[in-house]
């Protein structure tokens, strides 16, 4: 073992603390939503937006707030900075899973065509003002899309009763150029009609503009129950990374298994992307981030990515609404802005540990 | 690992159809004593034998039974804590620490959050250490050399405890000594096990018996003495060699000569 020694390497695992970063995201996630609760056209000091959370989550130990600024923490902003949390943990851990059971690094909810399929379905009920997809609302039908795409790409993927990682990637990749022209195609035609394509566009960039309580509920509930579930599921997805094969002689039914997983993924996509819009980045790089610093190993990536993820989310839906004051940026635009140049710096240092 | 009886791994007319090819056919074998070596030419059906032995192929016809219990009729668990397997495709640029890669070993016999329980840590420990990968613990896999990794999946499916052992090619891309320290280290561990290898001289030195396979059928199988016999291996290999007792072994040494 002499020459192991001689090219002796960091101990990179040793200096691995995942509970340590799980506790600075928990800290820096709890930060960013004040901050975010506290920054706007009417700015509110950071223990004020606290001490109106207090009242109205433990009103007995205290007197209650009203008035203006109430309303505008409690009513507009809190729920957005919540649900931007609740969407950014949900992209994430789609991503961290869809690249753990095709093991390739490309993977994230865009990448397979269930934002498309979301897309196409939600710009339908939206433009659409005959058939039965326009009684049908955005968020249902957004749901709905991303579903039915997921199933699409398994169906496309397989071959002689098998599924493999590459297929699923191609079949995801084919499906979704399909769907993008024809969300195009839904808009160019009612922009002829001038119907809704103000609408259309901001839903189609992402934005977490319109939250309000009631959309907050249902994401909330699957995201918290699906990460959940995906956790206790940990140790199988890190089975998936030793490749099929070894997967299968792990006791781990490799086609039943990606297939609940994927089912698992798109409900995430689905809820959120139905109460968002299409937000991209957050699944493909989020992921990525995480395991650079504490490993690959499921237990600590997919609650790291979920806090990770809403942490990025909710300050990303800061700097949208900074940056071109008063006038908002669309979340999803900034997501890329952000998103795609550190996705290249990282293309570039894989590379280098390569060679 | 248990100092019992070893198991037996029985193969009974295992039939294989592939996009309507039959791949191997009616293929029987026994294997209960340490190490049986698997081997033939290319695609004459040993990884796809492996495969119906570690439940990633479901044979068309016949029966595989490891440590007494039929494979495809037990759960996919169950049958994972009686067999492991070392296969081909493993991904060299893994990114889960030498650790965490051996513990997904642990998987079949795993609550759900798996390897947490002290049982799981000795049985991984314990792997590590019969594998010599102590050392790479805390390292990234892919930081590995090709044999170090190699070494890192024996331990891992040693700490599934198995009583069979399936190794697929586990000496490709090996230089000659980390070929020589793993089929050491397979015949040390006394647990039965079924292993395809392409070089026919290792074979020799390192199995109890063989199992010569030609266009998905048994040719021939027995001690290698038996089967590594300069007319099969013209018949099967396409290859004239002269067999000769290795004097510094006393084991079956085979030389290659000219067509």
């Amino acid at each position: 073992m002499t020459q192991a020694t001689a090219r002796q390497q960091p101990r990179r695992g040793a200096a691995r603390r995942p509970r340590l970063l799980i506790v600075v995201l928990l800290i820096a996630s709890i930060v960013a939503v004040v901050l975010s609760v506290a920054i706007g056209s009417v700015g509110i000091a950071p223990l004020r937006v606290l001490d109106v959370i207090r009242a109205h989550l433990l009103p007995w130990t205290g007197p209650g707030t009203g008035g203006l600024e109430d309303q505008i923490v409690w009513v507009f902003r809190l729920p957005r900075a919540l649900l931007g949390f609740v969407v950014g943990a949900a992209l994430a851990v789609a991503g961290a899973v869809l690249q753990a059971v095709v093991r390739n690094p490309l993977a994230d909810p865009f990448v397979f065509g269930v934002s498309s399929g979301a897309s196409v379905a939600a710009v339908a009920a939206l433009t659409l003002t005959t058939g039965a997809i326009a009684a049908v609302s955005t968020p249902v039908a957004a749901f709905v899309g991303a579903f039915i795409t997921t199933v699409l790409v398994f169906v496309l993927a397989q071959q002689g009763g098998r599924v493999t990682p590459n297929r699923l990637v191609l079949a995801g990749v084919a499906l979704s150029y399909l769907l993008s022209s024809i969300t195009s195609y839904l808009v160019l035609r009612s922009s002829g009609t001038n119907q809704g394509v103000g609408q259309v566009l901001s839903w189609l960039a992402g934005s977490l503009a319109a939250a309000t309580w009631s959309d907050l509920g249902i994401p909330t509930v699957v995201v918290v129950a699906a990460t959940g579930l995906l956790v206790l599921m940990a140790p199988v997805l890190n089975a998936f990374l030793t490749g099929d094969e070894t997967a299968a002689s792990l006791g781990v039914d490799v086609g039943r298994v990606r297939l609940v997983l994927f089912i698992i993924t798109s409900l995430l996509v689905g809820v959120v992307v139905a109460v968002s819009g299409a937000i991209g980045f957050v699944g493909l790089v989020v992921p990525h981030a995480v395991r650079m610093i504490i490993g690959s190993d499921h237990r600590w990536v997919l609650p790291a990515s979920a806090l990770a993820g809403g942490l990025l989310l909710v300050v990303v839906d800061i700097g949208a609404r900074l940056i071109l004051a008063p006038t908002e940026v669309p979340v999803g635009l900034l997501t890329a802005v952000v998103g795609a140049p550190f996705f290249l710096w990282l293309l570039r240092r894989s590379g280098r540990i390569e060679r | 690992m248990t100092a019992s009886e070893p198991a037996a791994l029985h193969v009974d007319g295992v039939s294989v159809n592939l996009a309507g090819r039959r791949i191997i056919d009616q293929i029987t074998l026994r294997a209960s004593s340490n190490v049986v070596g698997l081997v033939g030419p290319n695609g004459s059906g040993k990884s796809t034998l492996l495969r119906t032995v570690y439940r990633m192929l479901r044979p068309v016809e016949g029966h595989v039974s490891a440590a007494g219990s039929d494979v495809w009729e037990s759960s996919a668990r169950d049958a994972a804590q009686v067999t492991a397997a070392v296969v081909q495709d493993s991904p060299a640029d893994l990114e889960l620490t030498v650790a965490d890669c051996v513990a997904t070993g642990r998987l079949p016999h795993g609550r759900l959050l798996g390897g947490t329980g002290r049982d799981d840590r000795d049985a991984v420990d314990e792997a590590m250490h019969a594998a010599g990968v102590t050392e790479f613990a805390d390292r990234d896999v892919s930081t590995l050399s090709g044999g170090e990794r190699q070494r890192v999946h024996l331990a891992r499916a040693l700490a599934q405890e198995p009583r069979i052992l399936v190794l697929d090619e586990p000496t490709n891309h090996l230089d000659i000594r980390h070929q020589l320290q793993l089929l050491a280290l397979v015949r040390n561990l006394q647990i039965t096990t079924l292993v395809t290898l392409h070089d026919l001289n290792l074979a020799a030195a390192y199995c109890d018996e063989i199992v010569m396979l030609e266009h998905g059928r048994v040719i021939a199988s027995g001690t290698p003495e038996l089967v590594l016999t300069p007319a099969l291996l013209d018949r099967v290999f396409g290859v004239r060699a002269d067999t000769l007792v290795n004097p510094l072994t006393g084991r079956l040494q085979l030389v290659y000569t000219d067509h």
